[in-house]
C-alpha cells in the first residue's frame, strides 16, 4: 500500500481563543507592574543626572494617619535657587513618601523645618526638584516576578497556536503523525511551571514563617528594658478583604540612647483578626510603662513581644506552594529520566536472534506500584492545600454569620467545596488505616513472563489473621493520555483479567502458589509517552471492619518468545 | 511537481519480527533535493496523543532529480501492531526528501501472529471520580469476587 501524505492543522479555534485570552491577560499583568517597576527605576536613574543644588526645608510635618487604612507620611517644602532663579518644591523621593513611623520619623529628623540640606532640580525644568534620589537597585530582583508572568503568557500563546505537522492517508481514514525525536520541551515547561511555583512559595514563606521564627528565636539573649507607649491603632488595608494589624509605636532607652520602636512583634504585615489586633493595640494603650526587648547589635530594633503566637502558622501556607513546586519538579525530572521498556532491539540483519536491550525488575520479589503511605502523602498535601484555600473563604462567611451583614451567597456557594474538603479529609483518615494492613510479599517465576509463556507466582503475607478473603488477578490495559488545551485526559480501558487466586482458606492466605499463562494473542508491555500497554498484578485481601489490602505490582510482559531466563 | 514515494517490495503488507522488509524508493524533482533518508518507525493512532517512534534510518544517494533505489530493514522485535479500544499502533515506512520535506508512506502490520492483536474492554468505564472512590471500601459498588 503505497501513500501520500499532507498537512493537516488541528482545530479547536474556539478553545485556542479562549486559552490565548487567558494567556494575554497574564502577559497584560505581568507587562502592568513591569512598566510601574520600570518607572519608578528609571525616574531614579535620571535623577542621577540632576544638578545637586543647596536647598532650605522651608516647612516639615509628620502627616499623621487619618483613619485605619492610611500610613504615617512627611509632608516637607523645600526652596533652591537655580540660575538666580528661587523655587520651591515639595516633592520628597520619587517612590511613596509614606510608611511606617519610625520611617517617617527618620525623615522629620533628617529634614527638619529651618535646615540647610541638598537638594536635586532637573536642569532642563528647573522647577522640578527631588530631595532624596536614591535608585532603587534593590528593586531589581523582583522584576523576575512579572517577567515569568510575561514570558508564562506569550509562551501559552506562542504553543497554543503552535502548527501541529500531521499527516493523513490519502485514501481512507488513519493519520500517521510525522515521526519525532522524543523531545524534552515538555519536561523542561513542566520544571518551569513548578519551579514558579517554589520559588513562590520559598519567597513568601521566607517573611512570612522562617523569617520571624529566626527572629524569635535568635531574640532569646536580647536584653529588657523599661519603655512607655507613645500610641497604638488597629491599622487596616483593604485589597479584596479588609486585613488588620496592631500597630504600637513606644520609647525606650538603650546604653542612655533614646530610641523609638514600632514593633509589637515580629510577624509582619496584617492578618484577617480585626479582635486579636484590637486586644493588642487595647493592652498597649498610649502612656503605659513595660518592657521590651532590644537587639543589642543594633539598638534601633526593639519588640514589644517575642512570643509565638498562633497566627504565625498562616505564614506557612507558601510552604504548600513550595512543596507542590518541589514534588512537581522532582516529578518531572523523574518523568524525564524514566527508563523506557524498549523491549526491543534492531535486530541483526536476517532477523531470528533478539537481543534484549530490556532494563526491567530484576529481582523475581515485586514491588508494589505505590504503598499506602505514598498514597497517604499524596492525599494529605491535597488535603491541606485545598482545605487550606478553602478555609480562607469559610473564614468569611462564617465571620459574616457573626454579624448582621450575612453572606448568603458566598455561604451557599462554598458549600460544595467544604464537602469535598470534608471527603479528602475522609480520604487521609482511610489510607492512613490501610498503612497499618500488613505488606505481602509476592515472587515471580520468571520475573518478565513472554506472551503465551507460563509464570509461577508465590506469595507471604506476614499478619494475615485479619485478612477473610484474598484475590490476585494479572490485569493488562491499555491507557491513552491526551490533551485537550491545558487539560490532559487520560483513559483507560482492560482487556485482559487472569485470575491467580481467590481463596478463603487461612493457610493459603498465608502463603501459596500459582501457576499461569499470558495469552499469546494478547499484546505485551509497551510505554510511549502518551500510549501504553500496562500489566499489574492486583492484590486484594478483604478484612472486616477495616480497609482492605490493595496492593498492585508492574509487570513486565515480554514479545512472545523471549524467554528472560535464556540471557 | 516534486514527488516522492515508496513501495514495499511485492506489495507485502505482514511482517513477522525480526523478518527483513525490502522496497523501493522512487522520485520526480524539478530541484535536485540534498538528500532522500528513509525511515523505519512505528505509530500510534486513536484517543491518545500520537506517539512515534523511529526505529531506523537510512540515507540514499541522490544522483539525479529522477530517479529509485532500493532499500531493506530488519523489522525488530517489538512493539507488535495492534488494535485497542483507545489505542491502535502500526507501523510504516518512509522516504522524505531534504530539505523540501516531501515524503511517501507505506504502511504494514508487525506482529507474530495471523493478524494484529484485537484487545477488547472487558469492563464499563467508570467516570474518574468513581474510578477513585471505587478504590475506597465505603464506596466500593461491587463485593471481592
Amino acid at each position: 500500500m503505497s501513500i501520500m501524505l499532507q498537512n493537516n492543522n488541528s482545530g479547536g479555534v474556539p478553545g485556542k481563543i479562549g486559552t490565548s485570552l487567558f494567556m494575554v491577560m497574564f502577559a497584560m499583568f505581568g507587562m502592568m507592574f513591569i512598566g510601574f517597576m520600570a518607572y519608578t527605576f528609571v525616574q531614579g536613574a535620571a535623577a542621577q543626572s540632576w544638578t545637586e543644588t543647596p536647598c532650605r526645608i522651608v516647612a516639615g510635618e509628620i502627616v499623621y494617619p487619618k483613619h485605619s487604612g492610611s500610613k504615617y507620611s512627611y509632608k516637607v517644602e523645600y526652596s533652591y535657587v537655580y540660575n538666580g532663579r528661587t523655587y520651591s518644591a515639595a516633592r520628597l523621593s520619587f517612590s511613596s513618601s509614606e510608611g511606617e513611623y519610625k520611617k517617617i520619623l527618620q525623615l522629620s529628623r533628617d529634614y527638619p523645618p529651618g535646615r540647610d540640606a541638598n537638594c536635586y532640580v532637573n536642569p532642563s525644568n528647573p522647577s522640578d526638584a527631588v530631595l532624596v534620589r536614591k535608585v532603587k537597585w534593590d528593586m531589581l530582583p523582583f522584576m523576575i516576578i512579572p517577567l515569568i508572568f510575561v514570558a508564562v503568557g506569550i509562551g501559552g500563546i506562542y504553543f497554543t497556536w503552535k502548527k501541529k505537522k500531521l499527516a493523513a492517508l490519502n485514501n481512507n481514514t488513519a493519520a500517521i503523525p510525522q515521526p519525532l525525536k522524543s523531545g524534552r520541551s515538555g519536561r523542561y515547561a513542566l520544571c518551569v511551571f513548578f519551579g514558579i511555583f517554589l520559588l513562590v512559595g520559598v519567597f513568601a514563606g521566607y517573611f512570612t514563617f522562617i523569617k520571624p521564627v529566626l527572629k524569635i528565636w535568635l531574640s532569646a539573649n536580647w536584653p529588657q528594658v523599661p519603655c512607655v507607649i507613645e500610641s497604638s491603632r488597629v491599622a487596616s488595608s483593604s485589597g479584596k478583604s479588609t486585613t488588620y494589624s496592631a500597630e504600637v509605636i513606644f520609647r525606650y532607652q538603650y546604653q542612655g540612647i533614646a530610641h523609638i520602636g514600632d514593633k509589637y512583634d515580629f510577624i509582619s504585615g496584617s492578618s484577617s483578626g480585626y479582635d486579636s489586633s484590637a486586644r493588642i493595640a487595647g493592652s498597649y494603650f498610649a502612656g503605659r510603662k513595660t518592657f521590651c526587648h532590644v537587639n543589642p547589635d543594633n539598638p534601633d530594633e526593639a519588640v514589644l513581644s517575642r512570643n509565638f503566637r498562633p497566627e504565625l502558622w498562616i505564614g506557612l501556607i507558601p510552604a504548600v506552594f513550595a512543596l507542590v513546586g518541589f514534588c512537581g519538579i522532582i516529578g518531572a525530572l523523574r518523568y524525564g529520566k524514566k527508563v523506557k521498556v524498549h523491549v526491543y532491539e534492531q535486530p541483526a540483519k536476517g532477523g531470528g536472534d533478539f537481543v534484549l536491550k530490556y532494563d526491567g525488575v530484576s529481582e523475581s520479589v515485586l514491588q508494589p506500584v505505590s504503598t499506602p503511605l505514598k498514597t497517604l502523602a499524596g492525599i494529605t498535601i491535597a488535603a491541606i492545600f485545598w482545605n487550606a484555600i478553602v478555609s480562607v473563604f469559610v473564614f468569611q462567611a462564617g465571620k459574616s454569620w457573626s454579624t448582621n451583614n450575612v453572606e448568603w451567597f458566598l455561604s451557599f456557594f462554598m458549600i460544595p467545596f467544604v464537602l469535598v474538603g470534608l471527603l479528602l479529609i475522609f480520604l487521609v483518615l482511610h489510607t492512613l488505616l490501610q498503612a497499618f494492613n500488613p505488606r505481602p510479599v509476592l515472587k515471580l517465576d520468571p520475573a518478565s513472563p513472554a506472551l503465551g509463556g507460563k509464570a509461577a507466582l508465590s506469595w507471604e503475607i506476614p499478619d494475615y489473621r485479619s485478612i477473610t478473603r484474598l484475590e490476585i488477578t494479572l490485569e493488562g490495559y491499555e491507557e491513552a493520555k491526551s490533551r485537550s488545551g491545558n487539560n490532559n485526559t487520560i483513559a483507560k480501558s482492560v482487556f485482559e483479567q487472569i485470575g491467580i487466586a481467590d481463596t478463603v482458606d487461612r493457610r493459603e492466605i498465608t502463603a501459596g502458589n500459582a501457576a499461569f499463562t499470558v495469552p499469546r494473542e494478547s499484546m505485551h508491555t509497551f510505554d510511549a509517552d502518551s500510549n501504553k500497554i500496562i500489566w499489574r498484578l492486583k492484590l486484594k485481601g478483604k478484612k472486616r471492619f477495616f480497609p482492605d489490602l490493595n496492593y498492585e505490582y508492574a509487570v513486565n510482559v515480554m514479545p512472545s518468545g523471549i524467554d528472560r531466563r535464556r540471557l | 511537481m516534486n514527488i516522492v514515494s515508496i513501495k514495499i517490495k511485492d506489495g507485502k503488507a505482514k511482517f513477522l519480527p525480526g523478518e527483513e522488509i525490502r522496497g523501493e524508493v522512487t522520485w520526480d524533482f524539478q530541484k535536485l533535493p540534498k538528500k532522500i533518508i528513509v525511515n523505519l518507525f512505528w505509530f500510534t493512532a486513536g484517543q491518545g496523543t500520537p506517539d512515534t517512534e523511529i526505529v531506523n534510518s537510512i540515507e540514499l544517494e541522490v544522483a539525479g532529480l529522477g530517479g529509485r533505489q532500493s532499500f531493506q530493514f530488519a523489522v525488530p522485535a517489538a512493539p507488535y501492531s495492534f488494535n485497542g479500544r483507545l489505542i491502535t499502533l502500526n507501523w510504516a515506512v518512509e522516504a522524505v526528501a531534504q530539505p523540501s520535506g516531501e515524503r511517501g508512506v507505506c504502511t504494514f502490520v508487525m506482529s507474530p501472529l495471523d493478524n494484529p492483536a484485537v484487545l477488547k474492554s472487558i469492563e464499563a468505564p467508570l467516570p474518574g471520580i468513581f474510578k477513585v472512590l471505587s478504590k475506597f471500601k465505603p464506596f466500593k459498588q461491587m463485593p471481592l469476587r
